[in-house]
């Protein structure tokens, strides 16, 4: 039995402008885009800037910002997303490192109040060594 | 009277093997079949379906060829109200109504009778949809989940609607849950598991028992929880004993019935000897019987909200098991 892991197992990679990592979200169904609440990212307890993330899902990629407007850009419940990360040289290849990642994802029909929603809480840790 | 309930599944009893992507759709559905836990197969539309809320010919051809092949049949598609999905704003009613006429649409196509909807989008918005309905063909349902009852005030006013446009295209979709006996075992052993305090568990306990208005009962676990000093994710968890299990009186889904499009048999744990304790599933089925109901129900395994063992499988056939055996009596 392998449970659902919200960074996915062996996914960190170096690339030529910084890192990348496979994502996914633990609830039971597919929400669009625009239901994230919240993404933060940490590299060995740093905090990651957010204008440092690019999001990419089917095909195209997208800044953290642009988010809450792609209410028909859906993130199909199966699928990981990939987080690249613009920080040329912050992971070496072969090297351990810690990633915490904290993901809001917001229940769009499950109303807690006037106006307010549901969020689903995703956090997880992980260390990884990059290939 | 020899009418019975037409027992299946929906796939939503499979969450934790589909999340962990041990079966392909196609594979969940051949296993359905293969364990004869149809022949009635319902889904939730995104959870299911890639192409979801538009689907597109081709797949809906495919889906359907699906269970044919497989003798199954399709019995209700669970669609979703997104009121919530733009950051800043709810969806207006038009839109709610767009986004509802999609859904319908791929339910049409797929040979879905049924499309499960939430009740909270209110009567004008189920009067606009009944028209809507008609001319797919397909039955636009709310559905029935604890806390709601069927004199809940947001039910009542869903009744009048209904009884007032007298068309068969509009009607509940009842969920067991808003009859609970007692919660189950794994939902306390969850609490136990995020370190609730013993003590705290047994309040819950009795605030569950208590008989009092549902508002008064959050603010008796609120109070027990600030007492304690427990985090944010065991007071989410005691906030779930209310919005997950409901104390209906089982005589009352009677009243629902002549709305009824379909039924979710929701259950969390079928036990060695054959019968789920948390559920009185007897007086349900005593009821079904008695009041002729021929419509579909869904055995809904909702143990995945407490575990990730995959163990839907097992779970669905002990279910139907169960409810053929008390169906028979």
């Amino acid at each position: 039995m392998s449970a659902v892991k919200i960074i996915e197992d062996d996914s960190l990679r170096v690339t030529p402008s910084g890192f990348e990592i496979k994502v996914r979200y633990r609830w039971y169904r597919t929400l669009p885009l625009s239901c994230m609440e919240y993404l933060e990212l940490a590299v060995d307890g740093e905090p990651v800037d957010r204008e440092c993330i690019r999001f990419a899902i089917n095909g195209k990629s997208y800044e953290l910002h642009e988010m809450a407007d792609l209410v028909e850009e859906y993130w199909f419940i199966l699928d990981a997303a990939t987080l690249q990360v613009e920080l040329p040289g912050r992971i070496r290849p072969g090297q351990p490192h810690r990633l915490d990642l904290s993901l809001g994802m917001r229940a769009p029909y499950i109303r807690t109040g006037p106006g307010r929603f549901l969020t689903i809480i995703n956090r997880y840790s992980t260390t990884q060594v990059a290939a | 009277m020899n009418a019975k309930p037409i027992l299946g599944t929906t796939l939503y009893s499979f969450t934790n093997e589909w999340l962990q992507r041990l079966y392909t759709l196609e594979e969940l559905v051949d296993k359905v079949a293969e364990l004869d836990l149809g022949p009635a197969v319902e889904a939730v539309g995104f959870q299911s379906f890639r192409e979801y809320p538009d689907v597109s010919d081709e797949f809906a051809y495919q889906f359907r060829s699906l269970l044919d092949r497989n003798g199954l049949i399709p019995s209700c598609l669970g669609g979703n109200c997104d009121v919530g999905r733009h950051r800043d704003r709810l969806m207006t009613e038009d839109e709610t109504v767009d986004y509802v006429q999609r859904q319908l649409l791929s339910a049409q196509k797929m040979g879905f009778p049924v499309l499960r909807i939430q009740t909270f989008v209110g009567p004008k918005v189920f009067e606009r949809l009944a028209p809507l309905a008609e001319r797919a063909r397909v039955q636009v349902a709310g559905e029935l989940h604890s806390p709601l009852h069927a004199h809940h005030p947001e039910v009542l006013e869903l009744r009048e609607c209904f009884d007032r446009l007298e068309s068969e295209f509009v009607g509940f979709v009842p969920d067991f849950s808003c009859s609970i006996s007692f919660p189950p075992q794994v939902y306390w052993e969850r609490l136990r598991q995020l370190e609730a305090p013993e003590g705290l568990v047994e309040e819950a306990k009795q605030v569950w028992l208590a008989d009092l208005p549902v508002p008064d009962k959050f603010a008796a676990l609120a109070e027990a929880a600030a007492r304690y000093v427990v985090d944010e994710a065991v007071k989410a968890q005691l906030n779930m004993s209310l919005t997950m299990f409901g104390r209906m009186p089982v005589e009352q889904l009677a009243e629902l019935l002549p709305y009824t499009k379909h039924i979710h048999g929701k259950f969390y744990q079928v036990d060695a000897a054959g019968l789920e304790p948390s559920l009185p599933y007897p007086e349900f089925m005593a009821l079904l019987r008695r009041q002729g109901y021929q419509g579909t129900i869904s055995a809904e395994w909702e143990g995945h909200a407490f575990t990730e063992e995959t163990i839907g499988f097992e779970q669905v056939r002990a279910w139907k098991a169960m409810c053929r055996r008390l169906l028979e009596g």
